[in-house]
């Protein structure tokens, strides 16, 4: 240590003191904000304890776990966008009517994500023209009054591409007509321009805090086609997004490409994470599920389970998911599963943790997927000071291999996107890219996150959201510049 | 469980605060949420004797920093989702200050829970050392040596900072 005179030591203490008086004041301001939690924390009390885990064991303690949560990807095509605009649109404020049965019981929430990135353009989405009518407990409210306006307090949620400038966000927004929040659907030809779409039979987180049926993702496979699914609900559309019909059970994950879809589901409850994690596949817009076929994990009976999941989608077939483990507490190893798919979900293998374990243990945060069978994973040492960096595989997932970058801080703990191939996207509280496949990182100046989503349409389009919502950043060169292709007041 | 109506304004008013605090405990958003959530839950079956206690909040505050030096929430490590904030996107917001201040926010990670914890509460609650020790639930003197000790780290690593930046502090090394 050094030594410094007495009283410069009491003015260079005064002056640590100041500054960590500052630093703590304003990274204070980055914490989430309290509504939701809230009203989160007063559910959860309200709500009934499970009665068994999955192993026929009382529950330890209550814990909830995040019923919704961040990263999301864009679906595959190119979207080409111009510069900061506001959007216009419409904007229902129909609120959401149950006509039917009461909604199913909300499964455990989890922590979840569905990632897919670099996805080819124009993929030949299997259509089908005369599907049997899905099976609806809602059915979509009558048009409510739908005025083109101004968009007021959009808070974006999700977004999906399904072709050059053909996008959809999944978004809360001020109501029209009353106060209070409204569950927003917008639609977007150019990129650009956004307006709303009547017709949300779902909450969103925001809206009414996201009681049941609440949704908390959105996908579409191609211009008609599309799903809005949390983990306990699903909703599809076969016209674009005008009208959502109900359908069984909901998804953790789900991502279309290549004439599938494929749903990751939790079928168990009592687990802290998603328990009986179960992977289905169906055509494009067909209410058939079939049930794929996982390998045995642990006794029989046990099924997959896990703190959080990931699911990512490679392009020709690959599919990836993550079943991040549980440290329980934090006393043991929690040791992640990743298991894949190289037949569109049908079948699935154990490929293990995918981050290498090198001394203390290393966990697994993000899947990224690619073309060729390349595969990315967020790591980072358990630790602390934590390091990040990726490992990356190029034989669809069989082996990962670290890489040597660290990733910046500033932007490490969020997001990944990208192919080693061409360029991996690291998003925090900053973006920092990579264009070697891991071995180093550069910081991107702007936009300032933390960021909710990003997604990658190809090597060069993507898009960012940050947390507040309002705003879409678009890049056009990988993630080198970025810039508001869309801002709502 | 039917819930208390003392309990739920307890909650709408005073989560805010102790999700910063829990964040500036954590640095991770997921994991403040993950820890304010489960200390309130796990308080709410005797939530009269939170209600009778003399200051509520510093009850609540004391289970809050209890969970997490007692490594409770290590699972929170491994979430990295965050809520839909209606956080200030500020423009202006210079990256080199956000350098700065990540460099302090950064070291202060590398502290050990119980000294974080000390810190947080003492400069960022602004509670006196009598105080933070009841939070943390040690004496006092054991609440002045986590504060000198994580100071004393702090100040190792700030080589360049602006508390040795004059010319008579780099003569004094």
């Amino acid at each position: 240590m050094r030594f410094l005179p007495r009283g410069r030591r009491a003015r260079a203490d005064a002056h640590l003191e100041a500054a960590l008086r500052a630093t703590l004041t304003e990274h204070a301001r980055h914490a989430p904000a309290a509504d939701v939690l809230a009203e989160r924390i007063l559910a959860a009390v309200d709500a009934p304890p499970p009665a068994r885990d999955l192993y026929g064991r009382p529950p330890a303690r209550p814990r909830a776990w995040r019923s919704w949560a961040t990263p999301l990807v864009a679906a595959a095509s190119v979207a080409a966008v111009a510069g900061a605009v506001v959007g216009v649109a419409h904007l229902t404020a129909g609120t959401p009517r149950p006509v039917a049965a009461p909604p199913p019981p909300q499964s455990s929430p989890v922590q979840h994500s569905g990632d897919r990135v670099f996805s080819t353009l124009g993929h030949p989405h299997a259509r089908s023209r005369s599907r049997p009518s899905p099976r609806s407990s809602y059915a979509s409210p009558p048009p409510s009054a739908s005025v083109a306006a101004g968009l007021r307090g959009v808070r974006v949620l999700d977004l999906t591409f399904t072709g050059t400038d053909d996008g959809w966000a999944l978004a809360s927004a001020d109501c029209l007509y009353r106060t209070g929040r409204c569950t927003a659907v917008l639609r977007t030809r150019d990129g650009t321009h956004w307006s709303g779409m009547p017709g949300a039979a779902f909450n969103v987180p925001g809206v009414q805090h996201c009681a049941a049926p609440c949704v908390t993702h959105l996908r579409f496979a191609d211009d008609r086609v599309g799903y809005a699914f949390g983990p306990s609900t699903m909703f599809m559309t076969t016209d674009g997004g005008r009208s959502w019909q109900r359908q069984p059970g909901g998804a953790l994950a789900l991502e279309t490409l290549d004439g599938n879809v494929i749903r990751v589901v939790a079928k168990g409850t009592g687990c802290p994470g998603p328990c009986h994690v179960q992977v289905e596949t169906a055509a494009i817009g067909s209410t058939v599920w079939s049930l794929a076929q996982l390998p045995p994990n642990g006794p029989p009976g046990s099924g997959w389970f896990g703190a959080g999941v990931q699911f990512a989608r490679g392009v020709g077939g690959d599919a990836y998911l993550l079943l991040q483990g549980n440290p329980a507490g934090g006393a043991g190893r929690a040791t992640s599963q990743l298991l894949r798919s190289t037949d569109a979900g049908r079948t699935w293998s154990t490929v293990g943790e995918p981050c290498p374990q090198s001394g203390a243990e290393v966990d697994s945060y993000q899947l990224a997927a690619g073309g060729g069978g390349r595969v990315s994973a967020l790591c980072a040492t358990r630790q602390v000071p934590q390091r990040w960096f990726v490992a990356t595989s190029t034989d669809a997932g069989a082996h990962f291999a670290g890489q040597p970058g660290t990733i910046p801080p500033a932007a490490a703990g969020g997001l990944l996107n990208g192919d080693p191939a061409t360029v991996l996207i690291s998003a925090g509280r900053r973006i920092a890219r990579s264009t070697d496949g891991g071995r180093t990182w550069t910081l991107v100046a702007r936009p300032a996150g933390p960021f909710t989503f990003l997604g990658f349409e190809n090597a060069q389009v993507g898009r960012a959201v940050t947390r507040r919502g309002n705003a879409i950043w678009t890049t056009r060169d990988g993630g080198l510049s970025w810039t508001r292709s869309a801002a709502f007041g | 469980m039917r819930r208390d109506v003392g309990f739920a304004v307890f909650v709408r008013e005073h989560t805010p605060a102790l999700l910063r605090t829990a964040y500036l405990l954590t640095g991770n958003g997921a994991a403040a949420e993950e820890l304010v959530q489960d200390t309130l839950v796990r308080l709410y079956p005797k939530w009269e004797r939170v209600e009778e206690a003399d200051a509520p909040l510093a009850y609540v505050r004391r289970s809050l920093a209890n969970a997490y030096v007692n490594h409770q929430r290590r699972a929170a490590r491994r979430e990295f989702a965050y809520a839909d904030v209606p956080e200030r996107m500020d423009e202006r917001d210079a990256l080199g200050q956000l350098a700065d201040r990540d460099e302090l926010w950064n070291r202060l990670a590398t502290l050990p829970e119980r000294q974080r914890a000390a810190i947080v509460l003492r400069f960022y609650e602004d509670l006196s050392d009598e105080d933070t020790a009841q939070a943390l639930g040690c004496r006092i003197g054991t609440v002045r040596s986590l504060i000198s000790r994580g100071l004393a780290t702090l100040r190792t690593h700030m080589s360049t900072d602006t508390a040795y930046c004059s010319p008579q502090a780099g003569r004094a090394t």
